[in-house]
């Protein structure tokens, strides 16, 4: 994998997964140009995700699997309010990238059950 | 052309919240002049036309699974709810008033949340919320807040010893303009292991049209704040079309007086039966919905211009719904919500579960 040429890779999603097809429906809501970017940065998080399962699982076993830092644009929580893990923007991506260190890792957010993710979209309301 | 139809959306009518009966459960509640759409955390999603009238049933129910009409009394005077013609629900104090109050406790125990305490979140039209400057509309919010927490009892038949009735108590109530739940619901993205912000939905500039019942809401939201300018009311919806429709009918057939719900089936099916015989009346709806689009087009082309600078037109509501095919090309950018009737109720669940702070204060 040492060209500099962009390689193009095919994956068939079968709609029967729940999964797949979330991913599919996210997809399409997207704008054309900006799908393939998306699917780009998909990747590339799902992948740095795993190399942060296997260095936890090598170095920190207690480590919590559920705090990760990824590059996407969205931010993720769970189901009842109780932060996965805050996730930022990307950067352009150059290349494939190595598995981060342990210490890249971000901080937890603090266990917060009355906590609700996105308070600050209140102000859009207004006074 | 059905707006909603009566039923429930989904066919788990009865299912119950599994959950431990003494917890709290959210909703998001749309009270709408026209039907009234409740959205729970479980994913269901019901809908009862907005429909009571002051005063008993005067019916008696063989068998309990067939009572369509519902009491329920609040404040000393007691209402029937479901299948009766119902009072006109379009005047400026219905969102405060008894009969919304006893139309909300009805969709609360048809969506199977008898007897238990709910944080809520409902709307209020957009020209009701926000004064031309935008500054909100305290008082009115207040009195919408308030209404709704006012005791409804719903009243058991005492022959009916198998029906358990018990009042849905609010604990808390937010009140949001209606069309901005929508833009909650399209930037707040549930996923089946959490919840996430959509950055792309976030960031661009959208309107919301909310074709409702009485009115057509405008929202414009760019950098995370409503333009004032272009977001508004219109004081048209699905129900001027039964009025009109109403009209048409008794001019046709030179009739004095015609029940609601009798028009209000004409409406969904071109059909009109009186005295045992069907008359087409596919025309006369026709008519009035061409009308009704025709006016809506001008507010939308005077609120919005064409739309060049954003980057999506959302319609929802369930007019949106209802006219799907008489709105499909009036923007390139546009979209029509899935299950857009109820996108205003899910924006107001997310709202509550994502956002607003009911923990610390239950007012």
């Amino acid at each position: 994998m040492a060209s500099t040429t962009p390689q193009q890779i095919s994956v068939s999603l079968d709609t029967r997964i729940p999964l797949e097809a979330l991913v599919l429906q996210r997809l399409h809501r997207l704008p054309k140009d900006r799908q393939n970017d998306w699917l780009r940065q998909l990747v590339l998080t799902a992948f740095q995700s795993e190399c942060h399962v296997i260095k936890s699982e090598q170095r920190q076993p207690a480590f919590s699997n559920s705090m990760r830092k990824s590059n996407t644009t969205s931010y993720m929580y769970s189901r009842h309010s109780t932060p996965i893990a805050k996730l930022q923007r990307a950067e352009a991506v150059a290349g494939p990238p190595n598995c981060p260190n342990r210490t890249e890792l971000p901080n937890p957010f603090p266990v917060n059950k009355a906590h609700k993710p996105f308070t600050h979209l209140r102000r859009v309301i207004g006074e | 052309m059905t707006e909603l139809t009566d039923e429930k959306t989904t066919d788990q009518r009865q299912a119950s919240i599994a959950d431990d009966p003494m917890q709290v459960v959210q909703v998001g509640l749309d009270d709408g002049y026209a039907y009234t759409k409740v959205a729970l955390p479980d994913g269901r999603l019901v809908s009862v036309p907005s429909r009571a009238r002051m005063g008993a049933a005067g019916v008696t129910w063989i068998r309990d699974v067939e009572q369509r009409i519902f009491e329920y009394e609040t404040a000393g005077t007691v209402y029937s709810v479901g299948a009766v013609d119902g009072e006109p629900t379009q005047f400026d104090e219905y969102p405060g008033s008894a009969l919304n109050r006893v139309i909300v406790q009805h969709a609360l125990q048809e969506a199977g949340l008898s007897g238990r305490s709910l944080h809520l979140v409902t709307g209020l039209p957009v020209a009701a919320f926000y004064r031309g400057d935008g500054q909100q509309r305290r008082q009115a919010i207040q009195t919408k807040r308030d209404g709704l927490k006012l005791t409804v009892e719903p009243v058991v038949a005492k022959k009916s010893s198998t029906r358990q009735a018990l009042k849905a108590s609010i604990a808390f109530h937010e009140v949001i303009p209606e069309a901005l739940a929508a833009w909650y619901d399209f930037v707040i993205v549930t996923l089946d292991d959490g919840v996430t912000l959509d950055a792309d939905r976030l960031n661009a500039p959208i309107a919301i049209v909310d074709i409702g019942g009485r009115t057509t809401d405008y929202v414009v939201v760019q950098d995370q704040g409503v333009v004032h300018g272009s977001s508004g009311s219109l004081n048209r919806g699905m129900l001027d079309l039964k009025l009109r429709v109403a009209n048409l009918i008794q001019e046709r057939f030179d009739l004095h007086e015609l029940g609601e719900q009798i028009i209000s089936r004409a409406v969904d099916t071109n059909r009109l039966r009186l005295h045992g015989k069907d008359h087409d009346v596919s025309d006369m709806v026709m008519n009035a919905k061409r009308e009704l689009v025709e006016r809506l087009y001008a507010e939308t082309r005077r609120k919005l211009g064409l739309g060049v600078e954003l980057d999506r037109i959302l319609f929802v509501g369930g007019g949106s719904a209802a006219l799907s095919s008489d709105i499909a090309d009036w923007f390139p950018n546009q979209t029509i919500a899935d299950h857009a009737a109820f996108a205003n109720a899910r924006g107001m669940l997310k709202y509550l579960q994502f956002v607003c702070d009911d923990a610390s204060k239950e007012r």
